[in-house]
């Protein structure tokens, strides 16, 4: 059984600007921000990860993102202080797949020829979906692991041991 | 001719542990490390001695207590100060008597021993073969007369050996075995046959037969090992590289990234037998957990005097680390194959006519196969890949087929499945006619161990 992939195929015809397909990030219901989360713990221990399909990347790219999220916490970093950083992290560091200073581009396989409005679409887009991960994030992390319901002001050691490991061997 | 009557002594020496106990027992008497410490001819100071004398009988006391807890075992490790005593006093005068090869101790006391300067501990067996003849004799002389305390003469002896095992190390066992034990019998058998004889305790096997794969898996490597009607398919054998050390690292690597308190290998491997299962599928498991906090345990570190204690926090290493053997790749980054799919390439390399019954006797043996839900899991895992080649062979051709069944055997005695299907056999009516007896080797010589009749088991 290999690392798990994404199940928001490109059946739906979503737009795609290099290689990352727009997924609609809906707040009412299972969105592709939530399959990051939930597959996060299990795919960072795996090394090889084939993409079948588009949206693999962007899940690739959520689960590195949350990588880098969980680096920046430490054991007692409080939850304002966590929120703040991670909001600032999201909207400071907007390097996207296309952009010279993205680390991973040969990885994505990014095509050059994509003209500047698409590429600040992407942007956009993937601005609010690192937003939305890193809101999500935070109040699944601040909670106390031996009863989900109670929130806690130090993060959780169950989700802090995931900054140790890396998916693919790689990072943002 | 009083062997007739007494159990054979089972002996299952292997590389980690040896197993030693009488034929009919349920499990063996004795289960210690396979490690030899003899002297390096250092003389050390009386109080040196007294301090080892005095943990030796420390431990004494620990084995009894862990016999009593035990119910299966016959006897305890008890012997008695005096007796050390004594060893320990005709060491002083071993220059003297030149008694220095008698002065060694096996097992954990071995270990223990090893600690001063004066002894040095060496394993004799290596990758399942003896290595060192001269310590292994020494291993066996005490063996039976220490911790068995029985006289050769008055027994059959039932040895195991690895697969592949080439016939000249049978002879040399021979040798010690008639020539310096005088030991009334001898069988030896190959492990793997062995493990399957004692599948024939679960409730799923419905006819007795020596026809099937087992996966033997202890503390350095695993092994498939495929045996048709007895024999061994050695060209089929294959091992992996993951075992039960690389289960407790992984415990221990998950610990530290967490910064649990206590992080030792000990701490791990306690953590591995007691809270350890295979999962059925990595995301939907770490959900459970990540909703039920329940699903967290807690495991209590005591130090020496019981004066301090830690708590562990135990996670998500309780399903991730028997996962290793599903998805290698979580913790090692040169053998990627999972055991159901090397299970599956063994199998397709025997010939063809022995396939199914291969397929549908799959049986554990060895204590990294005791994990819950460990044989459901490689059933499954297995049937998926056969289904799916089926699948495309009906596909090609266009006939049906008629289907491979796939059965996994885990039974109660998988811990210590070799020895325990040993004493199956050895306590048979006609196992003592198989042995080969002192008369036959005084007339033949030792190549008579070359071969040994298989057991007529059909019935």
């Amino acid at each position: 059984m290999p690392a798990y992939h994404s199940t928001f195929i490109d059946t739906f015809n979503f737009k795609v600007i290099n290689n990352i397909p727009l997924i609609p990030l809906d707040t009412n219901q299972y969105d592709i921000t939530d399959e990051v989360l939930d597959l996060f713990k299990a795919n960072t221990f795996f090394k090889n990860f084939e993409f079948l399909n588009n949206s693999d990347r962007l899940l690739t790219y959520g689960i590195l993102y949350i990588n880098s999220l969980l680096l920046i916490l430490n054991p007692t970093l409080n939850k304002n202080d966590a929120t703040r950083k991670f909001y600032n992290y999201a909207i400071d560091n907007n390097i996207v797949p296309g952009d010279v200073n993205f680390k991973l581009n040969s990885m994505f396989m990014i095509q050059s020829n994509v003209n500047r409005s698409d590429l600040e679409e992407l942007k956009q887009y993937l601005q609010a979906f690192r937003i939305t991960l890193a809101n999500k994030l935070i109040s699944k992390v601040y909670t106390d692991f031996k009863d989900p319901m109670v929130v806690t002001d130090v993060p959780n050691k169950f989700w802090l041991q995931f900054s140790k490991r890396k998916f693919m061997n790689k990072s943002l | 001719m009083s062997y007739l009557n007494n159990p054979a002594v089972v002996m299952d020496n292997g590389t980690g542990l040896t197993k030693l106990g009488f034929a009919g027992n349920d499990s063996p008497s004795y289960v210690f490390p396979t490690a030899i410490a003899t002297t390096t001819g250092k003389k050390s100071t009386a109080s040196n001695n007294r301090s080892l004398d005095q943990s030796m009988s420390s431990l004494d006391i620990s084995n009894n207590t862990k016999a009593f807890l035990n119910s299966n075992s016959t006897s305890s490790t008890n012997f008695n100060n005096s007796q050390h005593s004594s060893a320990i006093l005709s060491n002083h005068l071993s220059g003297k008597r030149g008694t220095e090869d008698l002065d060694f101790y096996i097992g954990n006391e071995a270990l223990l021993a090893s600690q001063s300067q004066q002894y040095s501990l060496s394993y004799p067996i290596r990758h399942g073969q003896v290595e060192n003849w001269d310590h292994m004799e020494r291993f066996w002389e005490n063996s039976i007369f220490k911790y068995l305390r029985t006289e050769p003469e008055d027994h059959c002896f039932l040895l195991t050996e690895p697969p592949l095992n080439p016939p000249e190390n049978r002879e040399q066992v021979a040798e010690i075995f008639f020539e310096s034990f005088n030991c009334a019998g001898l069988y030896i058998a190959v492990q793997a046959v062995l493990a399957l004889a004692a599948s024939w305790s679960s409730p799923k096997v419905t006819d007795r037969s020596l026809t099937g794969t087992v996966i033997d898996s202890g503390d350095g490597v695993t092994h498939v090992i495929p045996v048709a009607e007895g024999y061994v398919i050695g060209s089929a054998i294959k091992n992996v590289p993951i075992a039960g050390r690389d289960i407790t690292n992984f415990i221990q690597q998950m610990l530290r990234d967490r910064g649990e308190l206590d992080a030792s290998l000990k701490t791990a491997e306690a953590i591995k037998q007691e809270f350890c299962y295979v999962s059925p599928d990595l995301v939907k498991e770490f959900n459970k957990y990540d909703r039920d906090g329940s699903k967290f345990a807690q495991y209590v570190v005591e130090n020496q005097d019981k004066t301090q204690r830690k708590l562990i926090d135990v996670g998500y290493e309780r399903f991730l680390a028997p996962e290793i053997f599903f998805n290698p790749e979580i913790a090692s980054s040169d053998f990627l194959t999972p055991l159901p799919s090397l299970v599956d390439d063994t199998i397709r390399s025997c010939p063809i006519d022995v396939r199914k019954g291969l397929y549908n006797n799959i049986v554990l043996s060895g204590g990294s196969t005791m994990f819950k839900d460990f044989g459901r899991r490689l059933q499954r895992d297995v049937k998926n890949i056969v289904n799916k080649r089926i699948q495309q062979s009906e596909q090609v051709s266009g006939a049906k087929s008629t289907g491979v069944d796939v059965q996994v055997v885990s039974h109660r005695r998988q811990r210590n499945a070799v020895w325990f299907g040993g004493s199956l056999l050895a306590q048979t009516g006609e196992f003592k006619s198989y042995c080969h007896t002192k008369a036959d080797y005084d007339e033949f010589g030792p190549e008579i161990v070359r071969t040994f009749s298989l057991f007529n088991v059909a019935k």
